[in-house]
């Protein structure tokens, strides 16, 4: 406990679980001081959401409280009614959700969604309600907020939603925030933003944070203490700082080192004609036909974007969510059709090949998807998943042939003996691996790696980063790796595009982009991106 | 919240599946033994209770009742059957192509599923029972023709959202043909839904057929089904009740059991609702 702060929440030996059955949260003990900034840490599983849940009385149906204590300044929220807890909820404590596109009633206007705390907890008119609430979004930063309380939510992007509903819980200026991943859905600068217009209305309002994250970089930067959980039980509390710097235990040693960071990599030799060479890749979204015809204006969704890639090299696409970086890669293996530009392999053109080329094509291009979850066929078995792409390939015709090489595959990509299984009887780090073993199973020469990592938890994270930088060296093929988590693209990548509004900003051998950038949004991406080797300062806000 | 499922699942299928499997298990008894004929006249026992000779009673020609229930079975569950698989083949075909094709090809099946489904089902199949015939084989054509669009929306509404899934792109990027995905990835993953529609279609098939021979568009007499049973015992109901309450008890059972069995299936035949093992 931090003698600046007097205990605000404080939670003892909390139980949590369905009776009889393995406990989810075992013997937690966390406090939480006026206005600090407190983490909890953890991987999916280990617990963190349930605590979070437990201090609001929000367990989901089997899972109960079985035995600790939680108070708040004095008061024992475990067996409160629910009139109480109800009290409670909105004056005292607010929390705000992962899922942006959720949390705010998208048949609400804003106005009136934020309006709903302010009318159930306090005595304020209609007219003061609508001034403190315009008073709030112009502190976010909103420049218009009599039309933003006039809108809707699916008028904002993902990362306006997320601060609107800061916004609006931070309105009833409650004594504890619960943050539950807040930023998890959103790209790096925009996460930024949401984090600074968090710290930002909390301190003014001496709003204490809990944070619930896996990301170990906004630890570093905005919390004064923090709380390490795996599988339920805490493994290591402390301040942030010395938690991060000086680890006690391998388990938090471990997901430290779980973060990427940049690795020496051998040169590629860029000799000779590139594999594949973009030349003013142009995708243009034609505008969207209204309800009687009319046509919105159309949206160039990438904006003559050209580059090269050679053999064996990885080339990162940065960028935050609408840069088009996602378009681009999709429009490279052809499942978006192409505006203009073009798109040669191996010098010769795609767009023109004749159908024994584009199979060729096909063969050589392979893509991984970002979410393991919808990119297998939850109806067929890993090793026919693995098996399909090699339906098309002469030399696989017999079954026995195509046995041994899924067999090799599989065991390449660390699954050996998973191939009898389901996707859904997969975690969600195996079936990434899956994912991959189906794009290298006809050894390609590019792949097209669509945020491959980002749905994946911070070990995984690793392990998958890992197995790609080995399978690239064992195998030499060139990846395309889109990503707008710069840690990761630092430790893979051997060059860096950076795309902004369609366009390639800023293109360049990846030290140089990282150590020199030339592009203001290059700059801006850099700094929004949460590092843990930085000295870090706590309550640090945007200058 | 799979545990608490998993409490009372096996009961509600096992209840289901009894409650079919005993008609059925007559039905197909039918087929080769009935203990009386169908059309056998006992005219010292006309319209008499249930004794040791007729379990059931008679009818009001002396025919033994528990015979031509079974034989209605058979013919109530056959044309159900038949209809279920129609319905089924042709909705989920239709329904995956539209679904996962899109175009021109989808518009023109929506207008003609949205046309036939603004006539009410049992209409449409009066309709063409009077021009396909009053037969077995027309009724079937017929209920098809009513139930088929439904079959054919829910396919194609699913289609739709697996389309877009990653796994379809995949098969894509592989070189696969639109045919191959659409056999392989698309129908496939829209066999939960396509499952409990043709459940209930068999239901309702079971109910309409009742309902078409009971107006007199339906399996033409002395052939008995439940529903012309149902409709020649309407005129003795005071006096006779049993005569209307056992044929119509009958469609009540199997059509419980079918609901509840269509819910047990979906869940079995999903991959994802099994335990994580």
């Amino acid at each position: 406990m931090n003698p600046h702060f007097s205990t605000l929440l404080s939670v003892d030996h909390l139980v949590l679980g369905v009776p009889g059955r393995e406990r989810i949260v075992d013997d937690v003990s966390l406090s939480v001081g006026t206005g600090e900034f407190v983490a909890v840490v953890g991987e999916s599983g280990s617990g963190k959401t349930m605590i979070a849940r437990s201090i609001l009385g929000l367990l989901p149906a089997p899972v109960s409280h079985l035995s600790g204590t939680i108070t708040l300044q004095g008061t024992e929220l475990t067996g409160l009614n629910p009139h109480a807890l109800r009290k409670l909820r909105g004056t005292r404590i607010g929390m705000v959700f992962q899922e942006p596109m959720a949390s705010l009633n998208p048949a609400m206007r804003i106005g009136a969604s934020m309006a709903q705390g302010l009318k159930q907890h306090t005595r304020m008119s209609a007219a003061e309600i609508r001034d403190a609430s315009m008073a709030i979004l112009r502190r976010i930063g909103i420049d218009d907020p009599a039309r933003c309380l006039a809108a809707y939510p699916h008028e904002f992007s993902g990362g306006m939603r997320q601060r609107i509903m800061l916004a609006s819980v931070m309105l009833l200026k409650p004594a504890l925030l619960i943050a539950d991943e807040p930023t998890t859905a959103l790209d790096t600068v925009t996460q930024r933003e949401v984090m600074e217009v968090m710290v930002e209305l909390t301190r003014e309002a001496g709003t204490a944070v809990l944070l619930i994250t896996h990301n170990l970089g906004l630890v570093a930067r905005y919390s004064n203490r923090a709380i390490v959980l795996c599988h339920g039980r805490e493994i290591e509390k402390g301040a942030a700082r010395t938690l991060l710097q000086a680890p006690r235990y391998p388990y938090t040693r471990q997901l430290i080192a779980a973060l990427p960071r940049r690795e020496v990599r051998a040169p590629v030799a860029r000799e000779g004609m590139p594999l594949l060479s973009v030349i003013d890749l142009e995708v243009v979204h034609p505008g969207r036909r209204g309800l009687f015809g009319a046509r919105s204006a159309p949206l160039k969704a990438v904006d003559r974007v050209s580059f090269d890639i050679f053999a064996g090299e990885t080339v990162a696409i940065v960028g935050g969510s609408g840069s088009g970086k996602t378009t681009l890669g999709r429009a490279i293996v052809q499942l978006v059709r192409m505006s203009g530009g073009q798109l040669l392999f191996h010098g010769r053109d795609v767009l023109r090949a004749d159908g024994a080329q584009l199979k060729a094509f096909r063969r050589q291009c392979q893509m991984v998807f970002q979410d393991p979850y919808s990119s297998l066929d939850p109806r067929m078995r890993i090793s026919a998943i693995v098996a399909e792409p090699l339906r098309h390939l002469p030399e696989f015709a017999t079954r026995a042939q195509r046995e041994r090489r899924v067999d090799d595959v599989l065991a390449e990509v660390g699954l050996a003996g998973f191939g009898r299984r389901f996707p859904h009887q997969l975690s969600g780090g195996q079936r990434q691996r899956a994912a991959i073993a189906r794009a290298i199973v006809t050894r390609p020469a590019l792949i097209v790696a669509d945020e491959p990592i980002s749905a994946l938890d911070m070990t995984l994270q690793k392990q998958v980063l890992a197995l790609f930088q080995q399978l690239q060296s064992e195998h030499g093929f060139a990846c395309i790796f889109i990503s707008h988590d710069l840690a990761a693209v630092e430790q893979i990548s051997d060059r860096v595009l950076v795309m902004h509004k369609g366009r390639a900003v800023e293109t360049g051998e990846r030290d140089a982009v990282f150590d020199a950038p030339q592009h203001p949004y290059t700059r801006t991406l850099l700094d929004a991106s949460p590092h843990v080797d930085l000295p870090s300062q706590p309550f640090a806000t945007s200058a | 919240m799979m545990r608490r499922l998993t409490l009372r699942k096996p009961f509600a299928a096992a209840l289901g599946g009894a409650l079919l499997a005993v008609p059925l298990g007559f039905a197909v008894l039918a087929i080769w033994w009935t203990p009386y004929g169908i059309t056998q006249m006992d005219f010292v026992n006309l319209l008499a209770p249930p004794s040791a000779q007729h379990w059931l009673g008679t009818d009001e020609f002396g025919r033994d009742v528990l015979s031509r229930l079974m034989a209605g079975a058979s013919l109530s569950m056959m044309i159900a059957f038949e209809t279920m698989l129609a319905t089924a083949a042709v909705g989920a075909l239709l329904g995956g192509i539209a679904g996962y094709f899109r175009g021109i090809f989808e518009r023109a099946l929506n207008l003609v599923a949205n046309a036939l489904l603004s006539f009410p089902g049992i209409m449409l199949a009066l309709g063409v029972t009077m021009v396909a015939g009053q037969s077995p084989g027309g009724i079937v054509l017929a209920l098809s023709f009513a139930y088929a669009p439904s079959v054919y929306r829910i396919v194609r509404a699913s289609a739709l959202s697996v389309r877009s899934r990653e796994y379809v792109e995949a098969s894509y990027l592989m070189g696969n043909s639109s045919l191959y995905t659409l056999f392989r990835h698309v129908l496939p993953n829209c066999l939960s839904p396509l499952i409990v529609i043709a459940t209930s279609i068999f239901g309702w098939s079971i109910l309409a057929e009742s309902a078409l021979s009971f107006l007199g568009m339906g399996v033409p007499p002395p052939a008995p089904s439940w529903g012309n049973m149902l409709a020649d015992a309407r005129q003795f109901m005071d006096t006779d009740a049993l005569l209307s309450i056992v044929p119509g008890l009958c469609i009540a059972g199997v059509l419980l059991g079918v609901n509840l069995l269509g819910d047990a299936l979906r869940d079995r035949f999903d991959p994802r609702m099994e335990g994580h093992s």
